[in-house]
């Protein structure tokens, strides 16, 4: 079954997201348009950030644009418009505003290469994403980023695509291992907890709850040491703690130096501020993390070429990546 | 906004609690908001179709129709300037113009035919959304459609058929590629190789259908070759969307000189929707604030019927306390009002002003019944204001204020003055209030006065007072707040009637400074004493 008949069975908004600069993100997103358009599925297409530059604006690589077919519905800012060579059918002018105009939604009356420049902020974004199936989009792909201040996509999306590639290092190991921690965050499992969500509009800063669901709110000073302040509040009784923004691995190692009777929850996997090595060790250490909203993540893509000029052997790094990541599909979009 | 008094005052009215809860919903309302006047004496007609304007639209104010027209409609007045100026608009602007137009016309179609006011009576555009949608379809959507001229049609057809079959040649060279290398090609065509695949890349370099478009560091990019065929129609191809672009141009030139030739119907329905807007809104917020349509009449009187101070209102709510209205009928030039500390005096002329103030903003009134006379200008002096950028002392400031006010006196101004010289010496404090009062009380302004002092008022000077503790047992007052010290403030606000009433008797001085201090709990000794000088003044007095 390919992919895109995949996702468009059982969702309607798709996002993608790159562990990294370069890790492929665009090609990936060229790979579901193609497969859609001969799956005869038709997509709608937006992205948090200005996309289908030749030039990558950041790290100055060579960019692929976006190839869409006619009849894509495409929201993006009024100023790149211009910009494309395709002709649009303006379906709607929207308000939402961007650095680059408000958005527009339209639909392509002519195939061509287009750049897309969607909504800046989630609010924005899960709007666009409902008018584009209204104007009769059958999945909508946001061509996304993992982000803690603009627009998580994932977070808005019913599930999400992650890119990786050998761009994150010239050690075909380390490319896994990276890979494989980055999705064990991202997706990280939620709390199923009735309870909790009861009691979820209070969870607006650091607290602590105990087994009758009753809520602490600690004084602490924002920054270091804030996690040996949070384990002076912990006792046989906790059940929760909620940490409201960052967590560090510092905090984190903290907090898993305690008794392990209770969970830590975080809003989401993005929350997490650590490296590889040391979350494996707080996961050896018995740390019990979960999260109020997660990532479901459908299948990772691999791009075996670095934009540096290294590269690796597609089957090899897709099958070790696979090897990692048991539940989630894992592909190659170049091969 | 064209104010009837200063800014300040407005700030001291509260006015601005009124104002915020008007709310147009497009930016034609929210223009018409900050173009908002106030009507003066020699206006009361205009007030009046106002006001008729306001009760003609009631009927609409919960209209779903009409709230999606408005809450759709976009500010296209910059496009219609463009078109105007001869300037070509984008296709968006074309779209937005076509949304515009079919809104005035769903809007037209909303409101009853028969709209005695020209101010709210749109424009139609039909022509305009027939120029925008040539296919009759009704969508809200925009393309430069090939129906708006033959060479458009033809030229776009043409390139459709040689993309076509470019499309047939390269499907057939994608198929037999597939079958020779079963490799995967995009949707462009391309094939992307690893430069280890070297045994490949030899054959492809050797195969004629397709060359190598582009090289990185690793990979390499394979391209499927154009025939001359192929060449051929792809120059043609360009030709054609040279000539589809300048055509496309044209149409969208002719497009916008039409639109701008209808300019001043535009600029007509911009504000007739901004006043369908505006007037909605302010019936919103006389619904929220149960407000009501006062009486405009030509004299110079004041009548309030249950008058409320939004904020204070909305204060007490807050706290679930109870909120009285206040009455008051101001038919002389001068009216006194005394009463103890926290009787709500400041309140209540504050109260005089707000519905003064919103009268002549053509808004509604925030009362029971009112007979509203207009005003010039509307003077307010609080005592406690200081003006510090001024260096200016409380009582400085004050009298500052008080003379601008005295200056207009005959200029059929609304004139507010709380606590005059309360900050100065009894005596002092007293000649100056009594020789205002006096002043103001032949003038053809409207003055209300609040002060301690009295006796500063003469005949004909209305005279009022707060009605103030009610004649509650102030055994169980007493008890009341010995049990519940931290609620004292509460307490007395519960007994007290802040009404106004007649003041009856000149001699009798309000004693209800000294009973409230008594019952916060000021020293015994002190009230005792306190009541034996009163006792001593009484006789002195007489």
């Amino acid at each position: 079954m390919r992919l895109i008949d995949n996702l468009n069975e059982k969702y309607t908004s798709v996002s993608i997201i790159g562990l990294a600069k370069n890790a492929g993100k665009t090609v990936t997103m060229n790979y579901l348009i193609e497969e859609a358009y001969q799956a005869d599925i038709l997509l709608g297409i937006t992205s948090t950030g200005r996309d289908g530059e030749r030039v990558d604006l950041v790290t100055d690589t060579e960019k692929p644009e976006i190839f869409v077919s006619e009849g894509t519905i495409i929201a993006t800012a009024k100023s790149t418009l211009e910009m494309g060579h395709a002709g649009f059918e303006i379906l709607e002018s929207t308000d939402f505003t961007s650095p680059m105009g408000n958005i527009i939604i339209c639909r392509v009356k002519e195939e061509g290469c287009v750049q897309i420049a969607g909504p800046a902020n989630s609010k924005d974004m899960m709007k666009v994403k409902d008018r584009m199936v209204e104007h009769g989009a059958d999945l909508v792909i946001i061509d996304g980023a993992i982000d803690r201040k603009a627009v998580s996509s994932p977070l808005i999306t019913d599930a999400c695509i992650v890119s990786t590639g050998a761009v994150i290092s010239r050690d075909i190991n380390k490319v896994v291992l990276e890979t494989a921690y980055l999705v064990e965050i991202y997706s990280l499992a939620r709390v199923q907890d009735e309870r909790l969500e009861e009691i979820m509009e209070r969870l607006d800063r650091t607290c602590i709850i105990d087994e009758d669901y009753n809520i602490v709110y600690p004084e602490i000073k924002t920054g270091l040491g804030r996690g040996k302040t949070l384990t002076t509040y912990v006792d046989d009784h906790t059940r929760y703690i909620y940490i409201a923004g960052a967590a560090t691995s510092s905090m984190l190692k903290d907090l898993a130096n305690g008794k392990n009777n209770y969970e830590i929850v975080i809003e989401d996997g993005t929350r997490i501020f650590s490296d590889r090595f040391s979350w494996n060790e707080l996961r050896k250490k018995g740390l019990k993390i979960k999260v109020l909203n997660n990532i479901n993540i459908e299948a990772v893509t691999v791009n075996p070429f670095s934009p540096y000029g290294y590269s690796f052997d597609s089957s090899e790094l897709t099958e070790k990546i696979n090897g990692c990541l048991r539940d989630i599909k894992v592909l190659d979009v170049m091969a | 906004m064209n104010l009837l008094a200063d800014k300040k005052v407005y700030e001291i009215l509260n006015m601005d609690v009124v104002l915020d809860k008007i709310n147009p919903l497009s930016s034609y309302g929210i223009r018409e908001k900050r173009d908002m006047r106030s009507y003066r004496p020699g206006d009361e007609e205009a007030l009046e179709r106002e006001y008729d304007l306001m009760d003609y639209l009631e009927e609409y104010y919960t209209s779903k129709k009409i709230f999606s027209v408005l809450t759709h409609v976009k500010d296209i007045s910059e496009s219609i300037c463009r078109a105007e100026k001869g300037q070509v608009l984008s296709t968006v602007e074309l779209f937005e113009v076509k949304n515009f137009s079919m809104l005035i016309e769903k809007t037209s179609s909303i409101l009853k035919g028969d709209c005695p006011f020209d101010e709210i009576r749109v424009k139609s555009l039909s022509d305009i959304v027939k120029l925008l949608d040539p296919g009759g379809e009704g969508l809200n959507t925009f393309y430069i459609y090939d129906s708006y001229s033959d060479k458009l049609q033809a030229t776009r057809k043409e390139k459709n058929i040689l993309n076509r079959k470019i499309k047939e040649i390269k499907t057939q060279v994608k198929n037999s590629l597939k079958k020779d290398y079963e490799l995967r090609i995009n949707l462009k065509g391309d094939i992307s190789l690893n430069k280890t695949e070297t045994e490949l890349i030899g054959k492809m370099d050797q195969d004629s259908r397709i060359y190598p478009s582009s090289e990185t560091g690793t990979g390499i990019l394979y391209s499927i070759k154009n025939t001359a065929e192929i060449d051929e129609m792809i120059v043609e191809i360009n030709k054609l969307k040279l000539v589809e672009e300048e055509e496309e141009y044209r149409i969208m030139a002719k497009l916008s000189e039409k639109i701008g030739e209808c300019s001043d119907r535009f600029y007509i329905d911009f504000k007739a929707i901004g006043k369908i807007d505006l007037v909605l809104a302010k019936l919103r917020e006389s619904k929220v604030t149960s407000s009501i349509r006062p009486q405009i009449i030509k004299d110079h009187r004041i009548i309030i019927n249950e008058g409320r101070h939004l904020k204070t209102q909305e204060a007490l709510i807050n706290k679930n306390k109870s909120y009285v209205p206040v009455s008051v009928k101001l038919d002389r030039p001068a009216t006194c009002i005394t009463g103890a500390n926290m009787g709500g005096k400041t309140v209540s002329l504050k109260m005089i002003g707000l519905v003064a103030a919103a009268g002549a903003l053509g808004l509604h009134v925030p009362c029971k019944s009112c007979s509203l006379g207009l005003s010039q200008n509307i003077f307010i002096s609080i005592g406690d204001e200081q003006s510090v950028e001024k260096g200016l002392s409380t009582f400085g400031a004050e009298i500052c204020n008080i003379k601008r006010a005295l200056e207009r006196a005959n200029e059929r101004c609304l004139i507010l003055i709380d606590e005059l010289a309360g900050g100065t010496n009894p005596v002092e404090g007293y000649a100056i209030t009594k020789s205002i009062i006096g002043y103001l009380a032949d003038k053809k302004s409207i003055s209300v006065v609040t002060t301690h002092f009295d006796g500063a008022a003469g005949e004909e000077v209305q005279k009022l007072q707060v009605a103030g503790l009610k004649d509650t047992d102030m055994e169980d007052i007493r008890k009341n707040l010995t049990e519940n010290p931290q609620k004292g403030m509460d307490i007395i606000g519960q007994n007290m009637d802040y009404r106004l009433i007649a003041a009856d008797s000149m001699g009798q001085v309000p004693r209800d400074a000294i009973n409230i201090a008594e019952l916060m709990g000021l020293q015994e000794e002190i009230i005792d004493s306190a009541n034996k000088i009163l006792k001593g003044s009484d006789i002195v007095e007489k």
